[in-house]
């Protein structure tokens, strides 16, 4: 194909059009990959509630259930923290072949507990993104701990601080926005050291949050958890209404 | 040059490239990196995860890596396959683009030579990490945009494209070659009559910069499997960006040689070292994969750069000008950056490096009554500084008597601290 003005269209126009495909194909694609169920307002009392004794069978859930690429809203009080180079193990015997594997798979079935929960969710891909709404010190410390990261920035919904490019947002009640998708929503116990039921139930219905499945997670046997805290979760259940 | 001993010089030259790639290959100790390349690329397929190592890097490694672990299992080949490959099939290309640039076969040749025997080039050739694509595909490229000069077919400027894609979709510095080489088309294509105004802009503008972001953006779709949208591709972008522009090492504080300014000065090093043991309960073994420039080759860089300046705008000649500005649109970038950046960014760099010292020697030696004798002098002395640098390179550098105690009191000055326990002693 010679370079002509007919061969400049015959080269240009494939490329373009096949761009412009390529960008459209991978966008739909990406958003088909995301396994949102039939949603509503959170607050409804129709949304799908589980209640859960312990974070990791929060996760245990999803994976049951395939949820994929979604928005997690996190409400804790604070984020669980986790150290993943701690996980990331270069063996000292390192021999042809190679013993390689999928490193989320080795995660998955060695390290979920109560704190990894979250990391693990984001790294299996059942969280494209996870916005967390924790309690105003959390959200002062997070804004402090992260004031010189090399990305860190102030977005719609709250303070955008990404790992290894995963989108993390950080907020806190007063801040929370409606998110633009159906969500799934995760209430640990420990949010309401901070909080009230009643507040929580407020604000989801101001920011008209929409959910397909809300898990509510007692943190059984963490110490750290007050009994008030787990009885005023009881009381958002009730206060949400029917769903189950 | 007669073009069947030109071809021939050329076999020889990469043959030499090959065995010095793929000797004790298979027997030498796999470094953490080499590890975590299989892991991240397992990783990036299966999970659309960017990482766990260099995750601010586009993910080209992963796929193509991933492709060799699927084809021809986790042994060497599957893991440092491709940095095998391309590190060989750069002597050849230096070779066509130097004949093209430079209008000499001799500096064409040798210019491969430096990239055959240059233990920078060795060592990563030898790595599972994906320096050495820096190397290969904006050379390709190259290549390719040259051919389609001389056939006016757009089939080869869209292979150029491509091939962009391809090389920014290993690393952004590739971006800079891009750059250098729109310009030089367009200046080459100036006197095209049978193609002027939109035609030229219209097909530059699909093949140079539509075709490289979409070759880019595809190799993202492992990502987009995890449910993302096209609106959420930028913030990515953005944070690999942050990442790479402040990069200083992953944790720990970057040691080393690591300041660009003196590349092309003195001697400089790439270190890598790690423990390895052969099985579980055996002692472990300190590794010291060492590459150190060759002065015969580095150090002459920027005299020829400015000699390539100096006779391309005395000369016009748009070869010798192109290819100063490659260089110098590739490093000026690393040498501004004001932080440290380690050796193996050179890679962006040391092509254009080395056909520039490649011409500069052909200058010297050509016309002269004592040409060849000064040639195979220059020759000589480069090949034998190869000779204890190669050792070095492969990491056998410990085994060898004398040797081995020069390498421990290296480590221990570049790192600043204390040599590992178990890593030998300084005498």
């Amino acid at each position: 194909m010679q370079a002509t003005p007919r061969g400049s269209l015959l080269i240009a126009v494939p490329i373009l059009l096949a761009a412009l495909c390529a960008a459209w194909g991978m966008d739909r694609y990406g958003k088909s990959q995301r396994s949102v169920r039939a949603a509503g307002p959170a607050v409804s009392g129709a949304v799908r509630r589980v209640v859960v004794p312990d974070p990791a069978e929060a996760f245990k859930l999803w994976r049951k259930e395939h949820q994929r690429g979604r928005t997690v809203l996190f409400f804790g009080r604070a984020w669980p923290k986790v150290q993943p180079d701690a996980f990331l193990e270069v063996p000292e015997v390192r021999n042809y072949p190679l013993p390689l594997s999928n490193y989320v798979t080795f995660l998955e079935e060695r390290v979920l507990d109560r704190s990894t929960f979250l990391f693990l969710a984001t790294e299996t891909g059942i969280a494209r993104r996870v916005v967390a709404v924790v309690s105003e010190p959390a959200f002062q410390a997070a804004q402090e701990a992260n004031r010189t990261a090399k990305h860190q920035e102030t977005v719609a919904e709250g303070l955008l601080v990404p790992y290894m490019g995963f989108p993390r947002i950080f907020t806190t009640l007063k801040g929370l926005s409606s998110p633009e998708e159906p969500v799934l929503v995760y209430v640990a116990a420990d949010f309401f050291q901070g909080s009230s039921a009643d507040e929580l139930k407020r604000r989801l219905a101001e920011a008209g949050v929409l959910s397909d499945l809300i898990v509510l997670c007692e943190q059984a046997g963490d110490p750290e958890v007050s009994e008030g805290a787990r009885r005023e979760l009881a009381r958002f259940a009730m206060l949400l209404g029917a769903g189950g | 040059m007669e073009e069947r001993n030109f071809r021939r010089w050329l076999l020889g030259i990469v043959v030499l490239a090959l065995l010095l790639r793929v000797a004790w290959l298979a027997s030498q100790p796999v470094s953490p990196d080499d590890y975590m390349v299989g892991v991240s690329a397992i990783n990036y397929l299966e999970n659309g995860q960017l990482g766990p190592t260099m995750w601010n890097h586009p993910g080209l490694r992963n796929l193509l890596v991933y492709a060799s672990l699927q084809l021809l299992g986790s042994g060497v080949l599957g893991i440092k396959g491709w940095s095998l490959l391309f590190g060989i099939l750069t002597t050849p290309l230096l070779a066509l683009i130097g004949r093209r640039l430079l209008k000499s076969d001799l500096a064409a040749l040798l210019a491969a030579f430096f990239w055959a025997v240059d233990t920078l080039s060795i060592d990563f050739s030898r790595q599972g990490i994906n320096d050495v694509y820096l190397a290969f595909f904006p050379l390709l490229a190259i290549l390719l945009a040259c051919r389609f000069l001389e056939t006016r077919n757009l089939w080869w400027l869209a292979g150029s494209g491509a091939a962009f894609g391809l090389g920014i979709a290993s690393k952004w510095s590739v971006l800079f070659q891009l750059l250098a080489s729109g310009g030089y088309l367009l200046y080459e294509v100036r006197s095209w009559r049978d193609w002027g105004g939109f035609s030229r802009i219209i097909a530059f503008f699909a093949t140079l910069i539509v075709l490289p972001a979409l070759v880019y953006l595809i190799t993202f779709l492992p990502w987009f499997g995890r449910g993302y949208s096209l609106s959420e591709w930028p913030q990515l972008q953005k944070s690999m960006y942050l990442e790479t522009a402040h990069h200083t090492r992953y944790g720990r504080p970057i040691t080393g040689d690591h300041d660009p300014l003196v590349w092309f000065l003195r001697p400089v090093t790439f270190e890598d070292t790690f423990f390895i043991t052969s099985r579980p309960g055996e002692e472990n073994r300190f590794v010291v994969l060492l590459a150190v420039t060759n002065p015969c080759i580095w150090l002459p860089t920027l005299p020829a750069v400015g000699f390539l300046l100096w006779r391309g705008a005395r000369r016009r000649e748009a070869g010798l000008l192109f290819l100063a500005a490659l260089f110098v649109l590739s490093y000026l970038p690393i040498a501004a950056a004001g932080r440290a950046i380690w050796l193996n960014t050179a890679f962006a760099v040391t092509p254009y490096a080395f056909l520039a010292v490649a011409f500069l020697v052909q200058r010297v030696v050509s016309d002269r009554k004592n040409g060849r004798v000064l040639l195979a002098g220059y020759l000589g002395l480069t090949l034998l500084l190869t000779v204890p640098l190669y050792p070095l390179a492969i990491g056998e550098g410990l085994r060898i008597p004398h040797m081995d105690e020069l390498i421990l009191r290296y480590f221990k000055a570049i790192e600043g601290s204390d040599l590992p326990k178990g890593a030998g002693e300084v005498k």
